[in-house]
């Protein structure tokens, strides 16, 4: 079967995809700021003594990292608004879900590379008379975010492949717009294509870059 | 406003619920063991020395990995079935995406494992006489499938869902039943 490549619509719907690229953009920022910030509470409440902390925490990442986010995005769009008095758009609703959702995986790393570094600089920090709050926050946490670089930047990447499950719920990203091209000129060969080569050029730079991360990592062990 | 919950239409419909978890446990069944599979001859010919496999192998591995999952399952619905001029049910079209898709993830589970191995059981191996298969199938293999079970089995969760991705094409699936039409349907 031979099949007539027309590549031709998709680039005179640049404009189009460089919008999708901008909602694509907007959406993981939002993301990895709340969903890796909300992940170093969950994770410090993951780490802690006190139950008060860590049964929420341990709720809180269970539920999120055992239900697709997919389920999440629908839910906050369709389900929240009826049982909350207030309207919620597809961003805020796919930025919720995506964000919730990555902030209980990232919540894992965050105990994870707390829990890695060694009991002397705990005592050699209770040695020299700080809290729980200023060890934390002076001796481990600083040495243990290099340890989580390379998971954190996993994170990232898969934050930006989340963005992905927003056109679900009809927020304008680059899949979505890739739908309306397909939809618009019968090419969803060339239109998918285009977007799968735009997410390659935006990601793989990234990927190389925790490759190197890790490698610089080891050699510094 | 109190909202009325009101669970009885949906407990009503459970024969309804558990056809969707039966294909969600067949598309994530059937694409686990295609990836599997199809994971570890990629990690195979990613680690071999010849240049021809390891490249080609390495490019699949890295455009499925660094391509969202919901991209792919698109391309392979509507693109697949015009480039290879075959009509593909969905079901074979969402086990196809999630195969692949699976064996990128796993074959960089199974390269890592692999590595890991020290040298020294290769070279004892090689000492024994046995051939570079034989060193990996009986040898090596075997030590570091021990070590790559816990990354297998979270990509296996994430696998099953990622299956719920299928909701967003076909009207047969779990998600798929409760969610009302998106416009281009």
């Amino acid at each position: 079967m031979d099949h007539h490549w027309d590549f031709a619509s998709v680039f005179a719907n640049t404009d189009a995809l460089l919008v999708g690229a901008a909602g694509t953009l907007r959406i993981f920022a939002i993301c990895l700021v709340l969903g890796l910030s909300l992940g170093l509470v969950v994770g410090l409440g993951r780490y802690a003594h006190s139950k008060w902390a860590y049964l929420p925490a341990t709720a809180f990442v269970e539920f999120f990292r055992n239900t697709p986010v997919l389920v999440q995005i629908l839910w906050f769009y369709f389900a929240m608004p009826i049982l909350l008095p207030f309207e919620i758009s597809p961003l805020a609703a796919a930025s919720l879900g995506i964000s919730l959702n990555s902030a209980a995986f990232s919540a894992e790393i965050y105990r994870g590379g707390i829990q890695s570094i060694e009991r002397g600089q705990w005592d050699g920090a209770r040695a020299l008379g700080m809290g729980w709050g200023q060890a934390m926050r002076r001796i481990i946490l600083p040495q243990a975010v290099k340890r989580m670089l390379p998971a954190l930047t996993n994170r990232a990447i898969e934050i930006f492949k989340m963005s992905t499950l927003a056109s679900a719920v009809a927020y304008v990203e680059l899949l979505q717009q890739g739908k309306l091209i397909a939809s618009l000129n019968f090419n969803p060969i060339e239109a998918y294509t285009a977007v799968a080569v735009i997410f390659f050029i935006f990601l793989w730079p990234l990927v190389q870059f925790t490759y190197v991360l890790e490698r610089r990592l080891k050699r510094d062990e | 406003m109190a909202y009325q919950w009101d669970f009885t239409p949906v407990l009503a419909n459970t024969p309804l619920l558990a056809q969707g978890l039966l294909n969600t446990l067949k598309v994530t069944g059937a694409s686990l063991v295609c990836g599997l599979a199809l994971g570890l001859v990629l990690a195979l010919l990613r680690l071999s020395p010849r240049r021809w496999l390891a490249v080609p192998a390495g490019f699949i591995i890295e455009v499925f990995r660094t391509t969202p999952p919901l991209v792919q399952l698109f391309w392979f619905f509507f693109a697949l079935p015009l480039v290879i001029g075959v009509e593909m049910t969905p079901f074979v079209a969402a086990v196809l995406t999630f195969s692949i898709q699976s064996a990128a993830f796993f074959a960089e589970v199974f390269r890592g494992g692999i590595v890991s191995i020290e040298r020294g059981q290769w070279e004892a191996a090689r000492a024994i006489g046995m051939t570079h298969r034989q060193a990996l199938g009986r040898i090596v293999l075997p030590q570091a499938v021990k070590r790559m079970i816990p990354a297998f089995l979270e990509r296996s969760i994430e696998l099953m869902k990622t299956t719920t991705l299928v909701a967003t094409r076909s009207p047969r699936r779990p998600s798929g039943h409760s969610k009302p039409s998106p416009w281009w349907r």
